[in-house]
């Protein structure tokens, strides 16, 4: 089954699959199918984005990989393993939609908080890191701030490196720009793609914002709503690294109206 | 944390209070038109008194009843002292007795559910006819006294803190629980500072409850306190004695307000804590 997904996506060995998944909410007007018939396969080291309109599962998809919601029907392998297991012995990144940073903490503290609760670094060690860290997503000379003193892009910074700070090989990310201004927003994709070339991970992405997809991705899964179900799987195959000047190139710009194309077309 | 990080902190940090005459600019125009007011009542009770001529027995003008407070200085500390100790063991133990109930409706609902309406039997009941009760059975000492205050203390501390402790974001769980977080480690690192600025928003409102709580016990039955000073002065129509009585247990009670909003600073370090100015 996995060999098969694998082949399909280009032959790399598959980081997550997912066979068969659907999943059913109780609401009080009934059940309501957010996914229906998921099959897909995330193929290891690459940066895959998830588009489609808002109320296609995208999200509940990401929840679904990392274990923090359980399909209904269906199977979710993560490296060989089931998305609890995983978590347990490895650990997902997840950066969400706010930076949920805890307020009562300094930005150090809060890159430095899995690590305490983990308790996998000595704490001598773990300002070390922490530091090193912040350093990385360039916000050396706010260690000590507190999240209400910084704009809204440097705390999605602090909760990109608190997502770093204990070296997930999966990183999820649930519209992580989506509440930024489209300036800090492009910035934030030059270093999220430089943080991902620095270090081979494997990202998922989920975004409703088509440019940023294409900009960042390999592959970009374009999800329908109502039940929320895969589209297309589209490979991006612009050479990397891209420069920015890209997005306003022809070939870019021909990618981004067929991607709405098969994101509208109902 | 580190001198480096600490400075860049005052750097870019705050809506800044300022130095040197600016500070006291501030502070004047923020308690200035308080202080006028307060002294234009003065300047205005005294003067009535004084144009209508109003007897001593009715109405004592401002200064009469600071000349009795400063002749009587000492019996009135004393008995300020007393009542102040009872309202404060009483605010302590009426807010551990909150914080319990509050940790045990956090972890169930259904206890919250049988136990909340007896929440609100204490916050209803007549403070007055249960004070005489308590008198009974605790004697004329400092326990009824206690037990008044601490029952007043109650109800604002447990329903603000029960809020408080439910006041974390759903994303924030889910943080938690991807990082690894065991129950209790949630609750160490998010709930119990999620729910202190409730908690002291609580603990401020009771604070003065307390206090009114211990002077109603000494209307019942006790040997000292300024509520036992207040009975006495009534049964005498010694309008100045209760006058300053009044006037001693509302410099008493705003220390101790002041007390707490002290604590809460120390407690509430990170910016944006305090629920309200």
């Amino acid at each position: 089954m996995s060999a098969a997904l694998a082949q399909e996506s280009g032959g790399h060995l598959p980081a997550i699959s997912i066979a068969g998944v659907s999943m059913v909410f109780d609401s009080p007007s009934g059940p309501v199918t957010a996914l229906k018939g998921i099959d897909l396969a995330i193929p290891k080291n690459r940066f895959v984005s998830i588009v489609g309109r808002s109320g296609c599962g995208k999200s509940t998809l990401l929840r679904l990989i990392c274990g923090l919601v359980r399909p209904t029907v269906g199977q979710v392998t993560v490296d060989g393993m089931t998305p609890d297991l995983y978590q347990r012995d490895r650990r997902f990144g997840f950066v969400f939609q706010e930076a949920t940073l805890l307020p009562w903490r300094t930005a150090l503290e809060n890159v430095a908080l899995p690590m305490k609760i983990q308790k996998v670094v000595q704490p001598a060690r773990r300002e070390e890191r922490a530091r090193e860290l912040l350093k990385l997503v360039r916000l050396q000379g706010f260690e000590g701030h507190y999240p209400s003193q910084l704009s809204g892009g440097m705390r999605q910074r602090v909760s990109i490196a608190r997502a770093l700070s204990y070296d997930p090989e999966i990183l999820l990310m649930d519209e992580p720009f989506g509440a930024l201004d489209e300036f800090t927003r492009q910035e934030m994709n030059e270093e999220l793609v430089r943080l991902w070339q620095e270090q081979n991970r494997t990202i998922v992405f989920v975004t409703h914002n088509l440019a940023e997809a294409l900009y960042l991705s390999d592959i970009v899964v374009v999800m329908a709503p109502h039940p929320g179900r895969v589209r297309a799987v589209i490979e991006v195959d612009l050479p990397r690294p891209r420069r920015a000047a890209i997005r306003q190139g022809g070939d870019f710009i021909a990618r981004l109206a067929r991607l709405e194309e098969v994101i509208s077309h109902d | 944390m580190t001198e480096a990080t600490g400075e860049a902190a005052s750097e870019v940090l705050a809506p800044s209070p300022g130095k040197g005459p600016g500070r006291l600019r501030t502070l004047l125009s923020a308690y200035a038109p308080a202080i006028l007011v307060f002294l234009a009542v003065g300047f205005a009770w005294e003067a009535a008194v004084a144009f209508f001529r109003i007897p001593k027995f009715l109405l004592p003008a401002p200064s009469v009843v600071i000349q009795r407070i400063i002749a009587d200085a000492e019996p009135l500390a004393q008995n300020v002292f007393v009542t102040m100790q009872a309202a404060v063991a009483g605010l302590i133990l009426g807010t551990i007795i909150a914080l319990a109930f509050a940790l045990i409706f956090l972890m169930s609902r259904i206890l919250e559910r049988a136990l909340f309406p007896w929440a609100i039997i204490v916050q209803t009941v007549p403070i007055l006819a249960i004070a005489p009760l308590l008198t009974i059975w605790l004697g004329f000492g400092i326990a009824p006294k206690i037990a008044v205050s601490a029952i007043i203390t109650i109800f604002p501390i447990l329903v603000n803190t029960v809020r408080g402790l439910r006041s974390v974001n759903r994303q924030v769980f889910e943080l938690m629980r991807v990082i690894g977080a065991s129950p209790g480690q949630t609750f160490r690192e998010v709930r119990v500072f999620a729910a202190m600025p409730y908690t002291f928003a609580g603990l401020r409102i009771s604070a003065g409850g307390a206090v009114i709580g211990a002077i109603v016990a000494e209307f019942t039955g006790a040997n000292l306190g300024i509520g036992t000073v207040i009975v006495n002065a009534g049964y005498r129509q010694d309008a100045t004695m209760l006058f300053s009585a009044i006037f001693c247990s509302c410099v008493a009670t705003i220390a101790l307000f002041y007390v707490v909003v002290a604590l809460e600073r120390l407690c509430l370090f990170w910016p944006d804590a305090r629920l309200e100015s």
